[in-house]
């Protein structure tokens, strides 16, 4: 990695960031408000900002760069905000109530133990088509791939002709069997190219070409719904960065945890959704190797929603079952979990005077009242700054003033009036709960799932996390809760530690004894595709690793065992083995006796994952030095501090406080070994700690503060 | 401290001494996280459809003498029985042969706990240090039990001694060891022999989980913690049930609901019940329904007792720990040699569904009854009745690949739900019963079984009308496709076929019956061949013949199978639903122009289905007349 | 405001202090309390059969019939009871004290 950059920008709701590493290890980052629905501009904002505290023409930084690895919250925006294409779903004759039924439980779907039981109180989510704009086509495949019934074309093509009238964007193609056997879809494919190359189509049995025809078809129409925005994005991303002197090609976070070229990201937009977070947690796995943690808590307090996820030795936790919004997703997708809790989230009072905060956003524009551009509603931000938690006068270093009058008169207004308590009172109160509010979605993940916090170690980053962090950990019980260095911009130094990934699934069911040689061939004819798109994504042959692996169960299972395969051209031994390997990992999973080693096995899926090494920056631990910070004392100020237990979290009383003189240090002029107890302000510019009287935080050798 | 009745607090923090609260709520939590957990384990290892798609199965923790502290997840209407399970256990085997560490005993005896003989349920000790602690237990529905009839329904059984091998306790595992001669004598008895193994190996691997996760919460939180976590659990469900109850309006309502067919015969048979509420107590007397049947339709009282916990747990106290504590401010009373609470040897295998599952739906009418009554935040948990045909045809024969299948048609799980007091019914929902049920989609069946499905929809009309009406119901016709026999057999158990169960409330209507029909030779095939692929039974040619609830049919190579199945109760009076919102339904092809002209009185015109206001005030007003006239 | 018994029936006093049911709907007052409220509603029963051609229905049956009782005075639907044929009205008693 001679001479260059590496860069990784993440946009969010609020901000979006960016970090540029050069092979010397030196970071700069940078932070421009998004841009929604276009959030192009965003991104060069961001560089640019970067650019300038590099202090060097944005257009050499980007001549320069190696690597563009980019997290975006496009797609997951666009379906959260209903902001994709007016999409239709054509399918076969007799089932255009697959994604009606949901096979019933689409009424459950994502939804948290205590949702789920109260059925009354749930609903299967929005169609993304209606009924009245599914098309029913003639045909039928059957499940062993044979055409019963051929397309009817004519029906093809009214059912085009319907559409165009109806001014739809996207189509979604999803017929029974398409798996087995393609040639359907893809003549209703050729046939839309034909008559409509303005409608962008998405096949199921090249999307998700796996048995199920709910999962594969709610995956296509998610799909074809965002993919208009999505490419429209890119598109104009790609075309924004060329113009800046960009000559890499960029490479998209994927929900998989791993990376795809831009136009391939294109083509996969339900791949990208969820895509910064993932990054924030590939990071946070990057940074607790470093530092020594494989059980992770990360969140990430944007100015929107707070991000959690989990690490489980080591790993990012994989959703068993994807899904967002309650539509399933039949891709691999690291588990993330989203709640509307932000810096930007407002504050308000219900009619029977009680205070919640979110799920509503004030955004990035108008934003909090105290950015004075027409915000007027309170929110956490407000309330952060009345306590004393922000500086007015430093906030992104300096770069925006914020308004403590406009915070104070909001708040006043809006809270404390209505609650006939004080507006210092009011913005605790609503710390307090925005803090709640993290504590349960955390708890979900966590204690719900029989993973006790105090057994993990909570990361916090993201601008707002750090300010909250301590508060909702003591709840949490956790035992350290660290701050990474790059915590303000942590999903886009997350985007700088992944590799390119692929993933070709395949479902075909083979009985034991299976053939060597019909299993080879599946295998390379999966190898070949991967190869070919390693190649086209510029990944030198000894940076290419290929894994192999099948899904087996007992004969009449529904539910499979993976099972990776070594050997390139397989034999009878390799066969052998492989049940043997099966009978081994379930036993593993299932306990001793558990297997039924006469029974007959069969594979249903054979999956090929395939890994583009690319280059990392490096990471340098630096000496740690001596435990005093009085160098970096900035100042004093008065901080609003409840008077809090250490460990006693599970008073809902509202609880007494004060403000307290508290040392302000400057983050930028700490160094590693460096102590501060509590009641302390560590200031960088683009994110602020809080360090509450009852905890001590120290500064370790990679820059990251480590609160205890 | 003594609850006895009068209850705390509804904060349910105050516990007994020594166990502090945040230690019981992670008890509790990781109790939850691991029932979850077995129940995922029994979903991925077991080979029945009925567990893995439809989710019938349960795990659940019991104290060291038998009483449920903790279940959730799968379907709820046999948690109870089990402790009663557990409880015949330690009575009769404790000092006999023993219950030691690594024992695990099977069950599978409708007299003792469970449904029918397909519920097997396999119970197992939790040990630590050489000392019994608790119990824990998984049951599934498994697809044979090597009754007269493949699947152990029975329509024509007369006595439990037709329906399969009924177990008491043989012990499974032995100090950790699988005993060859249960599982030899158990497959000896079945079927299908490797399935069944698996599904019992399955429950094992989830009781494994269940004692070793046991085991964890001990080792970290100390044995007094666990048991004291377990004993309050109980008693802060009972306190906050009673809460829950004592906030119903005090009254007294009454249901009748009917089960049509015997198996052999057209007999009707009621089910009446009357509900009484004074203070926090709640009594469901089923004095006056029909003594019991000649045939299987009979329920024992565990199917009974189960559908009651099933519909109060999630109805009433969804959000309060589902165990013995819930049931707390419950009484029962059953008539003997009744119909829901038959007397050995009778026949059960139909119990659930048939007399069971009248239960599911009697005690839903008068719950939305009392709930309507009740405060304004009780008011809002009322609602239609669920559809949920109860309506399970078990199909069997040889597959595409020659191979003997059974497979308990559940499609009818996804029944609409009743309206809701502000909102209607989810269309295909779900039971209340099981709240994550599933059905299969139709390429998994197509793998499996020889048939093509012609559609599966929701069916137009289905949902009951209201102010908000029902959720729809569905439908679905296959034929039969590359079958090595050239026929499958289909054992038919259904409920709600002649008489309307899915009942509206308040003056909303029920949703119309479910259906078996028989198309006999038809041209399906003959219309595939010609690009034609029949969409409704109108468009096949052949005897349609509308088959007993309750029966046998074949299904021979150009015949075709339809079933429909139920949706959800109505609410309030249709003519105040707006006219826009059943426009909407119209678009949405849920409700057609006639239903909606004679229903809602709504009259719409043109392609774009406008609201004719002025024919629609006429309709209404002429609907109002006639009710008021009709009378006279 | 009375005491609600179903959605549209409610228990109130009248002007003597007798408690009785009134139509929730249009006010009307129904008949004293003592009884059940659907002695003094309009009743119009018909077997299944007179429902089937609507589509309320889908089997035809002569031996069940649909039970709806009606405010005299306004023509909302108080209740819809689904019996054989000879059932006895299904009472509601509000205990109300
Ligand atoms: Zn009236």
């Amino acid at each position: 990695m001679a001479g260059g950059y590496i860069i990784g920008v993440d946009t969010g709701g609020t901000f979006t960031d960016t970090i540029i590493l050069n092979t010397r290890g030196e970071v700069h980052i940078g932070k421009a408000p998004s841009t929604p629905p276009d959030f192009a501009g965003g991104v060069i904002d961001s560089l640019g900002e970067a650019a300038r505290s590099a202090g060097l023409p944005l257009r050499d930084i980007l001549r320069d760069c190696l690597l563009f690895n980019h997290g975006s919250t496009a797609a997951t925006n666009a379906l959260v905000t209903w902001r994709g294409a007016k999409t239709g779903l054509i399918t076969t004759r007799g089932h255009k109530d697959v994604t009606i039924i949901q096979r019933a439980y689409g009424r459950v779907v994502g939804l948290s133990d205590d949702e789920v039981r109260h059925i009354l109180a749930t609903n299967k989510p929005r169609p993304i088509v209606p009924r009245s704009l599914i098309e029913e086509v003639t045909e039928r495949v059957d499940y062993s791939g044979e055409v019963l019934v051929p397309l009817n074309e004519e029906e093809v093509r009214s059912a085009i002709k319907r559409y165009q009238d109806q001014g739809i964007e996207a189509v979604a193609v999803c017929l029974l069997w398409s798996f087995m056997n393609p040639q359907h879809e893809r003549r209703i494919k050729a046939l839309l190219h034909e008559m409509a190359p303005e409608i962008r189509v998405t096949l199921s049995s090249e999307l998700v070409p796996v048995l199920g025809e709910f999962e594969r078809m709610s995956s296509t129409l998610a799909n074809a719904f965002l993919s208009v925005t999505v490419d429209r994005y890119y598109t104009t991303l790609a075309r924004l960065l060329r113009q800046e002197g960009l000559r890499a090609r960029p490479l998209i976070v994927q929900s998989s945890g791993g990376l795809l070229p831009i136009e391939e990201s294109s083509a996969r937009a339900i791949q990208s959704i969820g895509s910064g977070p993932v990054a924030g947690l590939v990071g946070a796995q990057a940074l607790g190797a470093l530092i020594g943690f494989g059980n992770i808590i990360s969140t990430d307090v944007g100015g929107t929603t707070t991000d959690v996820g989990l690490i489980l030795e080591g790993k990012p936790q994989m959703a068993m079952e994807p899904s967002v919004s309650q539509y399933p997703l039949a891709v691999p997708m690291v588990e993330v979990t989203s709640i509307g809790a932000g810096g930007g989230s407002i504050c308000w009072v219900d009619d029977h005077g009680i205070m919640h905060v979110g799920p509503d956003s004030a955004g990035a524009v108008p934003g909090p009242a105290c950015y004075g551009k027409g915000g007027t509603e309170p929110t956490v931000t407000d309330a952060n700054l009345i306590l004393g938690y922000l500086d007015p006068d430093y906030f992104l270093g300096g770069a925006m003033k914020l308004d403590r009058e406009k915070a104070l008169e909001t708040v006043e207004q809006k809270l404390a009036r209505p609650l006939k308590i004080s507006p210092l009172e009011a913005a605790a109160g609503a710390y307090d709960i925005v803090n709640g509010n993290m504590v349960n979605a955390i708890r979900i993940l966590t204690v719900q799932r029989g993973h006790d916090p105090r057994e993990m170690v909570l990361f916090a980053y993201g601008g707002a996390g750090p300010i909250h962090a301590v508060a909702y950990g003591v709840e949490l019980n956790v035992p350290l809760i660290a701050v990474p260095a790059a915590a303000s911009i942590f999903s886009a130094y997350g985007a700088t530690r992944m590799d390119i990934l692929h993933k070709y699934e395949l479902s075909r069911r083979m009985v034991a004894p299976f053939n060597p040689k019909a299993v080879t061939e599946i295998f390379e004819q999966l190898e070949s595709q991967a190869k070919r798109d390693l190649e086209k994504d510029g990944v030198a042959k000894s940076a290419q690793s290929l894994h192999r692996e099948v899904d087996m169960r007992f004969v009449l299972q529904v539910h499979e065992v993976s099972v990776p395969i070594r050997g390139k051209t397989l034999v009878a031994a390799d066969i052998a083995r492989l049940s043997t390997q099966f009978v081994e990992l379930y036993e593993k999973m299932y306990g001793q006796g558990t297997a039924l080693p006469h029974a007959d096995m069969e594979v249903v899926r054979f999956r090929v994952s395939a890994v583009g090494k690319i280059p990392k920056p490096p990471v340098k631990p630096q000496p740690a030095g001596r435990s005093s910070a009085k160098h970096a004392i900035k100042g004093t100020r008065k901080v609003y501090f409840r008077d809090s237990r250490r460990n006693g979290g599970q008073s809902r009383a509202i609880r007494s406080g004060r403000l307290i003189a508290t040392t302000v240090f400057d983050g930028l002029s700490l160094k590693p070994g460096n102590r501060m107890e509590g009641p302390a302000i560590v200031e960088y510019p683009t994110t602020t700690v809080v360090i509450p009287p009852t905890h001590v935080a120290k500064i370790d050798q990679f820059m990251n503060v480590l609160i205890r | 401290m003594k609850t006895n009745g009068k209850g705390g607090k509804a904060n349910g923090r105050r516990a007994e001494a020594g166990l502090d609260a945040i230690a019981f709520e992670i008890v509790k939590n990781k109790m939850l996280a691991a029932i979850n957990e077995a129940g995922a384990v029994l979903v991925r290892t077991s080979a029945s459809e009925v567990v893995v798609t439809v989710r019938e199965f349960t795990q659940s923790y019991y104290t060291s003498d038998g009483h449920l502290t903790l279940t959730g997840g799968g379907i709820l209407l046999h948690v109870k029985s089990i402790a009663d399970i557990v409880r015949y256990l330690i009575d009769n085997y404790e000092h006999t042969i023993g219950i030691n560490d690594g024992d695990m005993f099977i069950f599978s005896d409708p007299y003792l706990g469970g449904m029918h003989a397909p519920d097997q349920a396999i119970v197992a000790p939790i040990f630590w240090q050489g000392k019994r602690v608790g119990f824990c237990a998984s049951l599934t529905h498994i697809p044979d039990t090597g009754a007269i009839d493949a699947g152990g329904f029975c329509p024509r059984a007369t006595e439990v001694y037709q329906e399969g091998i009924r177990l008491r306790g043989l012990r499974v595992m032995r100090g950790g060891v699988r005993c060859d001669d249960v599982f030899n004598t158990l497959k000896a008895a079945v079927r299908l022999p490797d399935i069944v193994e698996l599904d019992v190996l399955s429950k094992i691997a989830s009781n494994n989980v269940l004692i070793r996760r046991a085991q964890e919460l001990i080792e970290k939180y100390g044995l007094e913690t666990y048991l004291a976590t377990n004993r309050e659990l109980i008693r802060y469900s009972e306190r906050l049930a009673r809460e829950r109850t004592r906030k119903i309006a005090d009254g007294q309502w009454r249901s009748v609901t009917y089960l049509e067919h015997d198996g052999q015969q057209p007999n009707l048979f009621r089910i009446q019940l009357t509900a009484t509420k004074r203070g926090d107590r709640l009594i469901l007397d089923y004095t006056g329904s029909s003594p019991q049947a000649a045939t299987s339709i009979n329920a024992t009282y565990h199917a009974a007792m189960g559908c009651a916990f099933a519909i109060l747990a999630g109805r009433l106290f969804y959000d309060i720990p589902w165990n013995e504590g819930i049931l707390r401010p419950l009484e029962l009373r059953l008539p003997d040699n009744c119909i829901i609470n038959a007397q050995y040897p009778a026949a059960v295998s139909q119990g659930m569904p048939a007399g069971g599952g009248v239960v599911v739906f009697a005690v839903q009418d008068v719950l939305s009854k009392m709930l309507l009554a009740s405060g304004d935040d009780l008011r809002r948990e009322s609602s239609g009745v669920f559809g949920w045909s109860v309506h399970a045809p078990v199909m069997s024969g040889s597959n595409q690949y020659g191979n003997f299948f059974i497979w308990p048609t559940m499609d009818e799980c996804a029944g609409g739900m009743g309206a809701r007091v502000d909102r209607d019914g989810v269309g295909t929902a779900g039971t209340i019963q099981t709240p994550k049920v599933r059905i299969g989609n139709i390429e998994e069946y197509e793998q499996r079984y020889p048939m093509l499905f012609l559609f599966r929809r929701e069916e137009q009309d289905s949902a009951g009308a209201g102010k908000f009406r029902g959720g729809a119901g569905g439908e679905f016709c296959f034929m039969l496709h590359k079958s090595s026999t050239g026929y499958i057999d289909i054992m038919l158990s259904g409920a709600g076929c002649e008489p309307a169960i899915a009942l509206g409330v308040a003056g909303g209507l029920p949703a119309r019956q479910g259906r078996f029909v028989k198309v006999k030779d038809s041209d399906a095939a003959a219309l595939l061949r010609q690009g034609r692929i029949a969409q409704s039974l109108q468009e096949l040619t052949g005897e349609k013949e509308m088959l007993p609830p309750k029966g046998y049919a074949r299904i021979e190579n150009r015949d075709c199978f339809y079933l429909a199945w139920h949706g959800g109760g109505g609410f309030g009076d249709p003519l105040e639903r707006g006219p826009e919102l059943v426009r909407q339904d119209i678009i949405d092809q849920l409700v057609s122009r006639r239903f909606a002209e004679c229903v809602y009185g709504v009259v719409v015109t043109g392609a774009n289905a406008d609201i004719d206001r002025a024919a629609t005030a006429r309709a209404r007003e002429e609907i109002r007349r006639q009710r008021l006239a009709q009378a006279a | 405001m009375g005491r609600r018994v179903l959605e549209h029936i409610e228990i109130d006093k009248d002007g003597n202090g007798h408690k009785v049911y009134r139509c929730a709907k249009c006010g009307t007052t129904l008949g004293p309390a003592d009884k059940g409220f659907k002695e003094y509603a309009v009743v119009k029963e018909a077997s299944y059969s007179h429902y089937v051609d609507a589509g309320i229905l889908a089997t035809r049956s002569d031996r069940f019939v649909l039970r709806e009782f009606y405010c005299p005075k306004c023509a909302v639907r108080f209740d819809v009871e689904s019996v054989v044929k000879g059932e006895p009205y299904l009472d509601i008693k509000i205990r109300d004290d």
